[in-house]
């Protein structure tokens, strides 16, 4: 167990600090409007940013450099979206959008507010003004609802029932796409580990039972992204999953400088796309290794 | 050909061997894993499925 | 010996045994013989081949003709049986072989033979379930109807660890592999254990993807007959 934990938490510190070191790179351009040319080319990437250093003060179980690195990195992503008017702005345009919420829910809970942003997800939610979304993201933002305290008349537990990992369906009836669709709707339901009772008895079960096979398929076939995913959901379970051998090969994985590959494909020397294509995984196993720690050091829920 | 006299030639260690590694047959090489596939993804093959063709030109 | 000529005369003699559990009468192995070139290939494939060339008998009461009785005493006179086993290969070896001899003296009223002792030589910690897995897949031979002995209690004791195999080989799309687990998912869930994994389901899913050769159909017709039986 300690032993997973020194894993876990040097990885992250890697992590961590190697999106720290790059953040600059992540930065818009120049002025974002509400449109956004390429919401996958910053605005996603910004909104991880967000998630994974909120994660990491949330749990507290950091060093001071780390808390310190994931400070600044939320106060940099936070003046990325100029305080939050930028999201204001895009919900304002484009009104049946959830990302300005589902992005908006990582500063929230890092302490960073924006009062009429809030007001008008309120509203929207009182009409139950909902767009059509698949099943692992109506959890994303129940859970973003959930989280930023905006009330809404959710059912969990029956919405997580509507998705693929609810149907508790034959373990080999899995590919790539539906792993990250399973991974998602176990942190929304769980709200990333800090809420385990989310998933019912037959689910954690299921996922005890077959999240060993799929980190062994997904690492054979070096999906490191994915690996850092599972290995998060395993963290999210009532009695955490942090497997010593699966967390070996993830850290094995992890460069001197702290890029973690996203998978096996040759990595770009040009600096702004070697931080794009591999940012996500850093920012998962920022939030694997932190929420590992985490569970791992008696955080009982 | 009789089984009789077969019986009396003894297969040579190496082919002793030989069979052992063949009756404990390793499993097959990752050459397939569930990887993404890009052009497999169901949203874009309802889009091609639902949009409408290209207007063409007029005949002159 | 030829290792290309064992395996090729091996598939054959699969699909021999795969025409003769359809009901087109015994498997003929002494006929088998004469169509190989190379005869001490030919003994060989029936070694490889193991148990299930008795699967006819087995299945469907066949007497076992003394030629084929014969053919089969050959092939562990051709080639002699390691007396004690210490590589893992030899381990596999061993156990294949005494489930041949099992069916064997079964069939001729024979008296049984002892077993190679403690699985775990072979098996290693089911914990370690992927290579406890493969071993598992190795000792296919010995998933039939019928089947007993201290591997068989071995695998029914770890209904998880073998699942975990199958379910692994089946992403990794081996279904070489996936077929030979689900011989054993098949057989342990007709033992009444219960799985985490539906074996007809399994059965269902392997059987478009296991391809055309003939050990491998053998493999999951044994997975078939074996869930239906249950």
């Amino acid at each position: 167990m300690n032993t997973v934990v020194r894993i876990a938490h040097d990885v992250t510190a890697g992590a961590l600090g190697w999106l720290h070191a790059n953040r600059a790179l992540g930065g818009f351009e120049d002025d974002a409007t509400a449109d956004l040319d390429d919401p996958d080319s910053v605005y996603k990437p910004v909104s991880e940013l967000a998630l994974a250093a909120s994660l990491v003060l949330r749990e507290g179980v950091a060093g001071t450099a780390e808390l310190r690195a994931a400070r600044e990195l939320i106060d940099f992503a936070w003046a990325q979206l100029r305080e939050g008017d930028l999201l204001y702005e895009r919900q304002l345009r484009h009104a049946m959008l959830t990302d300005p919420l589902e992005t908006y829910v990582h500063y929230a809970r890092g302490g960073l507010r924006h009062e009429a942003l809030e007001q008008l997800i309120d509203r929207a939610s009182a009409a139950d003004s909902l767009t059509e979304v698949l099943p692992n993201r109506r959890l994303a933002v129940a859970n973003a609802h959930r989280v930023a305290g905006i009330r809404r008349d959710d059912d969990f537990p029956a919405m997580l029932r509507q998705t693929w990992l609810g149907r508790v369906t034959q373990p080999w009836a899995i590919d790539w796409y539906t792993a990250y669709c399973m991974t998602h709707t176990v942190f929304h339901v769980t709200d990333w580990s800090a809420l385990p009772g989310g998933l019912p008895p037959d689910v954690t079960e299921y996922l005890g039972n077959w999240l060993p096979v799929w980190c062994d398929v997904w690492a054979e076939a070096g999906q490191w992204d994915l690996l850092g995913e599972l290995l998060v959901v395993g963290a999210c379970l009532p009695e955490p999953w942090c497997d010593r051998a699966a967390w070996e090969l993830f850290a094995r994985a992890q460069h001197a400088d702290g890029l973690v590959p996203r998978d096996a494909d040759p990595i770009d020397d040009d600096p702004w796309q070697r931080f794009h294509d591999h940012q996500h995984t850093a920012v998962v196993a920022t939030v694997a290794g932190t929420l590992t720690v985490s569970r791992l050091l008696g955080g009982s829920r | 050909m009789s089984v009789h006299t077969l019986s009396r030639t003894v297969a040579t260690p190496a082919d002793i061997e030989q069979l052992s590694a063949l009756v404990a047959e390793p499993e097959s090489a990752l050459t397939d894993p569930p990887l993404h596939v890009p052009n497999a993804a169901g949203v874009l093959l309802a889009l091609l499925v639902l949009s409408p063709g290209t207007p063409k030109e007029p005949r002159k | 010996m030829d290792a290309s000529s064992c395996v090729s005369d091996a598939a054959d003699l699969a699909g021999r045994v795969l025409g003769a559990l359809r009901g087109s009468g015994g498997v003929g192995l002494t006929d088998f013989l004469d169509s190989c070139a190379d005869p001490t290939a030919g003994l060989g494939a029936v070694r490889l081949v193991g148990a299930d060339v008795f699967l006819p008998h087995v299945v469907l009461n066949h007497p076992l003709s003394p030629q084929d009785a014969e053919v089969v005493a050959a092939s562990f006179e051709v080639f002699p049986p390691v007396t004690e086993p210490v590589a893992p290969e030899q381990w596999v070896m061993a156990w294949h072989d005494w489930s041949t001899v099992t069916v064997l003296a079964r069939l001729t009223g024979d008296v049984p033979v002892t077993s190679p002792a403690d699985p775990d030589a072979v098996l290693g910690p089911a914990r370690e379930w992927v290579r406890w897995s493969g071993a598992v897949a190795q000792l296919s031979a010995s998933a039939h109807p019928g089947a007993t002995g201290p591997v068989v209690d071995a695998v029914a004791a770890q209904p998880l660890a073998l699942c975990r195999g199958a379910v692994r080989a089946v992403l990794r799309r081996d279904f070489g592999t996936a077929g030979r687990l689900a011989r054993w998912v098949a057989l342990v869930h007709a033992a009444g254990v219960r799985l985490p994994v539906d074996p007809v389901l399994l059965v269902d899913h392997i059987g478009p993807r296991i391809g055309a050769e003939p050990r491998r159909l053998l493999d999951l017709a044994v997975a078939r007959h074996l869930v239906e039986a249950a």
